[in-house]
């Protein structure tokens, strides 16, 4: 039995050792995979948490919050993250803490079923923590001829990169590189809009029952934790957004007392120009315009809401000093880039 | 039939020597679990990590055969009978190690064909209860039948006792290969790949026997050798990868086109674009662990049994990760295809 067990426990440190390794690392190439697993990093202290797609993980700077508002916050946003994947994720952030405010960009309201993508799920379940939301998550987002088993043990999954592991593989085999400045993406690159997307006529503007089921779980497990709940959708171009959506949104905020915005309509109000403040023609905003609409919703907590300014807390004006320096350093890092390059390779591809 | 592990391709099994292991009670053991388990993990290797890098060469080249010619023909044939023998073996000795963790032995399918000097003893290892079931209700009743005693009879007269005895029995056995091809699938790739030339392999050795003989006495050559025994294997095994060609082509058109094109010289230059060079590596390590296993085992130097020792724990977590980063499934690739099932 005494042989037994010790070779057993030789075989889980392998087979966790060659999960690991298999497992791509997010650190040189396709990013976003590190976003849900940074959070676990970071000092639970946070005021705010902001939930969403790529236009929550794009549009607010946590750094410009705490700098010029002393509010603490961070981004558990992920690309193409749909509502039930913002709730769970919501549900894990609550047992580590009790936010004053949860942000959720409602863009992820139109997504249905036929949005699940693999890529995406991976993206933002490989590095999550194991626990019952997890599996609850998977068990959600799993897609056609998948299995939960993949999720749970992705050497099964990624066994076959074994024949393509590179450097990155082994340099972050212990330790991740910081990407996010506490979930935001930043971007420094511009490529302006050049054309206003007016959308198609769909058939059916209705945002889905399972949708807005959720919408009602992310609102109800707020209240049980007394966090006020804001509504946001951010100033991106396209995908269009249609006035029919935005109807139900305020219907429903209405009905349940919530605050809605919709800075697409406040566009000029925060100053968003579209020829500087986005990097993609106007899918997600870049550093600038991040910046313009942190500092538009900075304002507007200070007005409507009673939060704590945390700049007096020495220990997190600590953090975020260091936070800022490695903020300003990745800044003038993708500054350099894309004076060399013509465009920012810190994020691979 | 009922029995869960034992898929239609076999290993067949008579009710009559199988209601004692099914029905006598059977107490759990340990030995037998991981016995069990070893052989389901020996049978995994097969399929996974040798059987499904085969199939992706083999179906590439025989897919667009008409843009292949000469070593690329050449290796696919060969390389289909490995895929067809590690897909088959592999799928019975899952049954087989299903079987024993539940405590029940199954009569073993295949012996080593491989190492097989003639075409009829590689038939004599390879899916051996379906040539018993063919032996003892087809081949027998066949032979002794009134039509081939009356036969035996007739030709005694007009070809000698010597030669009569043996029509009977070439004719028994030209039926009972033309019914393996039908049972196949019935196509006439599988009457002539599987059947008709397996018969003619098998009759050519039987007539040739004395001839070839003569001749090693002739030219003194020592048939008592390894050198003379590698020979014998790599010519069964070119046979038996020869006759597969016809089971493999989708038509007997296909397989005769694909057999002129194999004598068009062409080198293997760009054959990394077909699956990559490490893919290969793997597969020929694993081809050759596999054939020194086999050829160990049938020999008795080791077995598939799990006796506790620091080895044979390190071994077998040596084995579980072979599978599991070498083996080809998961999303992205077709589950491991029992591809005998179809037949």
């Amino acid at each position: 039995m005494k042989k037994f067990i010790m070779y057993f426990i030789l075989f889980m440190i392998l087979f966790l050792g060659f999960q690991r390794l298999v497992q791509p690392k997010y650190d040189e190439d396709l990013v976003e995979g590190s976003m849900t697993s940074e959070y676990y990093d970071s000092s639970k202290n946070h005021q705010i948490i902001f939930l969403g797609d790529c236009e929550v993980y794009s549009s607010y700077s946590p750094i410009v919050l705490f700098n010029e508002f002393g509010y603490t916050s961070y981004i558990r946003g992920n690309s193409q993250q749909m509502i039930y994947q913002s709730y769970h994720l919501l549900r894990e952030t609550l047992q580590y803490e009790i936010p004053k405010i949860v942000v959720f960009n409602v863009n992820a309201l139109r997504h249905g079923e036929l949005d699940k993508n693999e890529g995406y799920n991976r993206l933002m379940i490989d590095e999550m923590r194991n626990s019952k939301i997890k599996y609850d998550l998977i068990n959600d987002s799993l897609t056609k001829n998948e299995t939960i088993f993949d999720y749970v043990f992705p050497i099964f999954r990624y066994h076959s990169r074994i024949f393509e592991l590179t450097k990155e593989d082994f340099e972050y085999f212990f330790k991740d590189k910081t990407i996010t400045h506490n979930g935001y993406l930043m971007r420094v690159d511009v490529k302006p809009v050049t054309t206003m997307y007016e959308g198609l006529s769909l058939a059916n503007y209705d945002f889905s029952k399972e949708n807005m089921e959720y919408l009602d779980k992310i609102r109800e497990l707020c209240e049980k934790n007394d966090i006020e709940l804001i509504l946001v959708k951010a100033p991106s171009t396209y995908p269009y957004w249609y006035p029919e959506y935005d109807e139900q949104v305020v219907e429903y905020s209405q009905k349940y007392g919530l605050e809605y915005i919709n800075f697409l309509d406040l566009r000029d109000e925060i100053g968003i120009d579209y020829n500087t403040d986005t990097y993609d023609a106007g899918l997600h905003l870049n550093l600038s315009g991040a910046e313009k609409l942190t500092r538009y919703f900075g304002n507007y907590l200070q007005h409507n809401h009673n939060l704590d300014d945390m700049r007096n807390d020495e220990e997190i004006s600590r953090e975020y000093h260091d936070k800022s320096e490695y903020y300003v350093k990745i800044q003038k890092e993708q500054f350099k880039e894309l004076k060399k390059y013509g465009k920012i390779v810190m994020y691979g591809g | 039939m009922s029995y869960f592990p034992i898929l239609t391709s076999g290993p067949i099994i008579k009710y009559e020597n199988m209601k004692k292991e099914l029905y006598h009670g059977h107490r759990f053991r340990l030995c037998n679990l991981t016995n069990g388990l070893l052989r389901v993990l020996w049978g995994l290797f097969k399929i996974l990590v040798i059987s499904q890098r085969a199939q992706i060469f083999v179906d590439f080249v025989y897919r667009d055969f008409m843009n292949f010619s000469g070593l690329y023909i050449f290796f696919a044939a060969l390389l289909f009978v490995v895929q067809l023998y590690t897909n088959f073996s592999g799928s019975i000795d899952i049954i087989m190690g299903v079987s024993e963790i539940l405590g029940i032995k199954l009569p073993e399918n295949f012996k080593a064909p491989f190492f097989a000097t003639t075409i009829t003893e590689f038939w004599r290892n390879w899916h051996i209860t379906l040539g018993a079931w063919l032996k003892d209700y087809i081949f027998y009743p066949l032979l002794k039948s009134n039509f081939m005693q009356s036969l035996n009879k007739k030709c005694k007269n007009i070809f000698g006792k010597k030669i009569s005895k043996k029509i009977p029995l070439y004719l028994s056995m030209l039926i009972m290969w033309t019914l393996i091809g039908i049972w196949h699938g019935g196509a006439y790739t599988y009457i002539i790949g599987s059947g008709l030339l397996q018969f003619i392999f098998i009759f050519l050795e039987d007539v040739l026997e004395p001839v070839s003989n003569k001749i090693n006495k002739k030219l003194g050559i020592n048939t008592d050798t390894f050198s003379y025994r590698l020979y014998q294997r790599i010519r069964t095994f070119l046979l038996f990868s020869f006759s597969m060609i016809f089971f493999r082509a989708v038509t007997v058109n296909e397989a005769l086109s694909i057999l002129q094109n194999m004598f068009v010289w062409t080198s293997l230059t760009d054959i990394g674009e077909i699956m990559s060079i490490a893919n290969f590596i793997v597969m020929f390590l694993g081809i050759g662990a596999l054939l020194v296993v086999e050829y160990l085992m049938s020999r008795n130097i080791v077995s598939l049994k799990f006796k506790n020792r620091h080895r044979d724990y390190l071994f077998l977590i040596i084995f579980i990760f072979v599978i599991i980063l070498f083996g080809i499934y998961g999303v992205g690739f077709d589950k491991a295809d029992f591809i005998y099932n179809r037949f």
